[in-house]
């Protein structure tokens, strides 16, 4: 056995398995933070427009190349559960037009994040709280145009975490994204953020 | 800030946005049209008693298909008007004066148990009424087996079919083919007239609704059988045990039988050969029914058998 | 040259409301020059143009602004003199996003500009060598304009090995309200030609069969007049009024007779090649005048329009020009197709624009729409019928229903041709071509992996034979 896999890489396993498979192999067990599915949406069907009615088999690969899918916007969640049907655990569900996933249920195994049609979700370590919940790198006119709670790339977020230096956020395009390798921490950003696109509970918690 | 709306919205929807305009609906409402000139021989023949099973089979149909739907919490489908037929097709697959609460008895088992039980139309194995008719042949055999004799003899409260003049090698007592023809003769509602029957099947082949590859393989399977075993005359056979009805309205029901002209054909040869054998050697005298119900069993099979090879393939 | 009806009759097919009426008697007429062009570098099939161009530039008529990407590719050239407003991402007819040139063409050329050129040099096709020829389609950024955009110049170049023997035009225009190739081929006749001899000349002198649908007595005609004295083995085929009569594979067995194999057999390995009739006088154009691909004819049609046009505008006019030329809508309209109704694209808006493959752009009303449902098969095999690659369209859509694309692919799904011949015969009102998509959309994607994860596999066998050789060499 060449032995590169790093212990601790079996997201599904946990720190526990972790720990018992290191047991078995006499080695050091690597410390891997649990990491959970983040849907990059925040548009609703109140917040972001549709422009089309769909009508069609409901699966949001098929419905993106049906006319780009019914969103105006291009990068956001269709909301027609692809990531639903294919996660192992019932963690994800659709509420208003919008994929959630419950982090107590996630167990990181990245099913979702394949076949996400627009590739906007990602894995991000549990306990990270703060989240910019937005996956359009357009200008901020034209994501207001779609949607009302998109990322405007004002750069505020990162201003109040502490500036650039700080170097918890990272920029594509427009679009403000959350430094997970060392993730803010200050509550006070979210509130701050004037398009409303930033969240400190992004996981909805079902009654499991 | 919420966005501002971007006026009506066009629908989106992958292609083709074209469409021949046919419906489920529509389909199960020819069937009923093609079946209505045998309806009214029927009533002719049987009179009143006819008309009280017709009405209480369709009438607990399309009741229990929307007490099904509801207890299974999914969308109402009386509109696809195929509980209907069901109750239609099962009434005239029944001896009229039959004790109506056996004809409840069997509407509910068709609708709930041999095709809400599968999840509804399309996923049924077996043909709805003719699984009823089966059930029923098996718990009520003196009632399904006593027959009203038509109208003109009024006297003659039951008599034998001609079928079972066959059986019994009485072949002097089979109506005459006119009277075959027209259907006056003992037997169930629906399955007397061949002329009605030939009727409502023309107006199908007319509208597309089947094609002739299943009732023509069923029919000249069993004139073949009656040619080389010389049972009965070929026509007898054919115009007689309800061989018309389930070659043309029985047999051809979509769901119940193959997709490709080949498995249709098969289909049809199998079901004319079971009926045969089933007159020929079992104990009933009549073998339709169960002819079609086996070889509904055997759909999947054939389908498997008769994929289509596609255009430019191998 | 003779006139023949089409001895071969293909398997399936369907025949839905042609609407052709609403537009086949209008001429083509000219749009004049939309003040914004959006012309982007996705208009084929294959790799999108690498974009040349950046904000701020002004560009002339025919002028390069992006760059073939790859083999299957195709250049794009300016449709019109104008300066580059932006250059972004847009989401084209099909709604896949890619980069496009947004172009204001009411800007004046800057001061001392000199004046707009031709852009190529026209060449003699009679004594113009083979190679010239080839490369002055590829220049001329000509792709297949009936509807998939396969790049012509590949299409012309056949692999070693393989000869063409029969050049096809394709005149069949079996899409219900599409008329732009009958008015091409009623008003270009001369252009369809000189197009059919320049590309004789690069395919080495195959026969050339003029496949048209009976439905267009006067198209028919007019290629018999202008092709009156050609020589050579030449011959119209005249094809039974059916859907998908305008088939690649249907066509070249309706007028050969042969049948292309599975994919990914192509036409060139039955010795054919197929070629839309736009594309042909596009060809002409381009070789004859130096005149590039930057205008298509696109029908523009439905019950809700004012009025039907044949309409040649630019590549890259959006919708709502072509509508506003049209007389705007005289009714509401529920949903507006890029294309076709059997296979073209339903679009949310009317910011989207036209590019070498839109050949018709339709506006319905709600009674000409319909909605698919979700109910269950019932089995009666109107599909299989109707399908003209005889698959069990059936049994594919209740296998992709289930998610079993594996079931799907034994079925044959990647053989489907998406023409919509299933869903249109459903009485179940089921999304089947829809089901054949997704399934083989995800195939795709399979294969796509695979390929990668092979190549991967190849590159680290090979590097760890080199490290052995290099081992071995110390």
């Amino acid at each position: 056995m060449a032995g590169t896999a790093p212990n601790g890489a079996c997201a599904a396993g946990g720190a526990a398995c972790a720990a018992e498979i290191a047991k078995i192999l006499g080695v050091a067990a690597t410390a891997t933070e649990k990491r959970v599915a983040l849907v990059k949406c925040c548009g609703t069907r109140s917040e972001a427009i549709r422009v089309g009615d769909y009508n069609g088999i409901c699966d949001c690969g098929i419905a993106a190349a049906t006319a780009g899918g019914d969103k105006g916007c291009k990068y956001g969640c269709l909301g027609y559960g692809a990531c639903a049907n294919v996660c192992p655990q019932n963690a994800i569900s659709i509420h208003d037009g919008l994929a959630k996933v419950d982090k107590r249920l996630c167990i990181g195994c990245g099913k979702c994040v394949k076949v996400c049609p627009k590739g906007l979700i990602e894995l991000v370590p549990a306990s990270a709280t703060i989240h910019v919940l937005c996956n359009n790198p357009v200008r901020g006119p034209e994501v207001r145009k779609v949607c009302g709670v998109g990322c405007l790339g004002c750069h505020l977020c990162e201003k109040n975490s502490g500036g650039k230096e700080a170097g918890h956020f990272t920029f594509d395009g427009f679009l403000a994204k959350v430094n997970y390798a060392n993730p803010p921490t200050d509550g006070q950003i979210v509130a701050k953020c004037p398009a409303k696109c930033m969240s400190e509970d992004a996981h909805f918690e079902s009654g499991h | 800030m919420k966005p501002k709306e971007l006026g009506d919205h066009y629908i989106l929807s992958s292609s083709p946005h074209a469409h021949a305009r046919i419906s489920v609906s529509r389909i199960m409402l020819d069937v009923i049209l093609a079946l209505l000139p045998t309806t009214a021989m029927g009533i002719w023949y049987f009179g009143l008693p006819a008309v009280w099973t017709i009405l209480v089979c369709v009438s607990t149909c399309v009741v229990t298909e929307a007490l099904c739907r509801l207890a299974m919490k999914r969308e109402s489908s009386i509109g696809d008007l195929s509980a209907v037929l069901t109750g239609l097709l099962l009434a005239l697959n029944l001896p009229a004066g039959l004790p109506l609460w056996m004809a409840v008895v069997g509407s509910v088992f068709a609708i709930a148990v041999a095709k809400q039980v599968f999840g509804g139309l399309g996923m049924n194995p077996f043909n709805p009424a003719l699984a009823a008719r089966a059930f029923m042949l098996i718990s009520f055999t003196g009632p399904m087996t006593t027959w009203l004799a038509p109208r003109p003899n009024v006297d003659a409260v039951t008599c034998a079919t001609p079928l079972a003049a066959v059986k019994a090698g009485a072949l002097a007592d089979v109506p005459s083919t006119w009277n075959l023809l027209i259907g006056n003769m003992p037997g169930c509602i629906g399955e007397v007239s061949a002329l009605a029957l030939a009727l409502g099947a023309a107006y199908l082949l007319w509208r597309k609704v089947i094609t002739w590859h299943i009732p023509a393989a069923f029919l000249a399977t069993v004139a073949v059988y009656a040619l080389v075993t010389g049972r009965a005359p070929a026509h007898v056979e054919i115009l007689t045990g309800g061989v018309m009805i389930g070659a043309f309205f029985m047999a051809t029901d979509y769901v119940t039988s193959p997709t490709t002209a080949k498995g249709k054909l098969i289909f049809g040869a199998g079901c004319g050969l079971l009926c045969m054998l089933i007159r020929h050697f079992g104990s009933y005298p009549e073998g339709c029914s169960f002819a079609i119900l086996i070889m509904n069993a055997v759909t999947p099979l054939i389908n498997r058998w008769t994929q289509p090879k596609p255009f430019g393939g191998k | 040259m003779k006139t023949v009806n089409s001895p071969f009759k293909f398997k399936g097919g369907v025949h839905p409301d042609y609407n052709k009426e609403l537009a086949r008697a209008e001429q083509i007429e000219r749009l004049p020059l939309p003040g914004e062009l959006v012309i982007s570098m996705s208009q084929h099939l294959g790799a999108p143009a690498k974009c040349l161009v950046k904000p701020g530039d002004f560009v002339r008529r025919g002028q390069l602004i992006g760059e073939k990407n790859g083999f299957i590719s195709v250049c794009v050239r300016a449709s019109a003199d104008g300066k580059v407003k932006a250059v972004e991402k847009r989401p084209g007819p099909a709604g896949g996003l890619a980069d496009a040139v947004i172009l204001d063409t009411t800007v004046p050329p800057p001061e001392g500009a000199e004046p707009a050129a031709v852009a190529l040099p026209p060449l003699d096709w009679k004594t113009a060598a083979r190679e010239e020829l080839l490369r002055r389609v590829e220049e001329a950024g000509i792709c297949g304009m009936g509807g998939a955009g396969f790049p012509s110049a590949v299409k012309l170049n056949p692999p070693p090995g393989k000869r063409c023997e029969y050049l096809i035009l394709n005149g069949a225009e079996c899409e219900p309200y599409l008329t732009a190739d009958f008015r091409v081929m009623l008003e270009r006749a001369d252009r369809i030609r000189v197009g059919v001899e320049i590309m004789r000349r690069i395919l080495g002198g195959p026969a050339v069969r003029i496949a048209i649908e009976a439905n267009k007595p006067e198209a028919i005609a007019a290629m018999e007049r202008a092709f009156a004295d050609i020589d050579g083995n030449v011959e119209i085929v005249v094809l039974p009024v059916l859907y998908p009569q305008g088939s690649e594979k249907h066509q070249i067995y309706a007028t050969v007779g042969r049948t292309v194999p599975e994919p990914p057999a192509l036409p060139i390995d039955v010795g054919c090649v197929v070629e839309n009739v736009g594309t042909v006088a596009a060809i002409a154009d381009a070789v004859e005048k130096g005149e590039p691909l930057l205008e298509r004819v696109t029908t523009v049609s439905g019950d809700a329009v004012a009025n039907p046009k044949n309409i040649l505008a630019p590549c890259g006019t959006k919708y709502a020009d072509l509508l506003a030329f049209c007389g705007g809508l005289k009714e509401p309209a529920a949903k507006v197709i890029s294309g076709g109704t059997m296979m073209g694209f339903a679009v949310p808006n009317l910011d989207i624009a036209t590019t070498k493959t839109t050949s018709g752009l339709l506006f319905l009303t709600r009674r000409r729409v319909f909605q698919y449902a979700s109910g269950a098969c019932i089995n009666c095999g109107r599909c299989v019928r109707a399908c003209p690659m005889n698959l069990n369209a059936a049994e594919i859509s209740k296998a992709v229903e289930a998610n079993d694309v594996a079931a799907a692919e034994a079925l044959h799904v990647m053989t489907c041709i998406e023409c919509g011949a299933c869903s249109f015969s459903c009485p179940s009102y089921r999304t089947i071509t829809q089901f054949c998509r997704k399934a083989k959309a995800s195939i795709r994607a399979r294969q796509a992996a695979e390929r990668a994860a092979a190549a991967k596999a190849k590159a680290a066998e090979e590097e760890k034979k080199a490290a052995e050789a290099r081992k071995e060499a110390k």
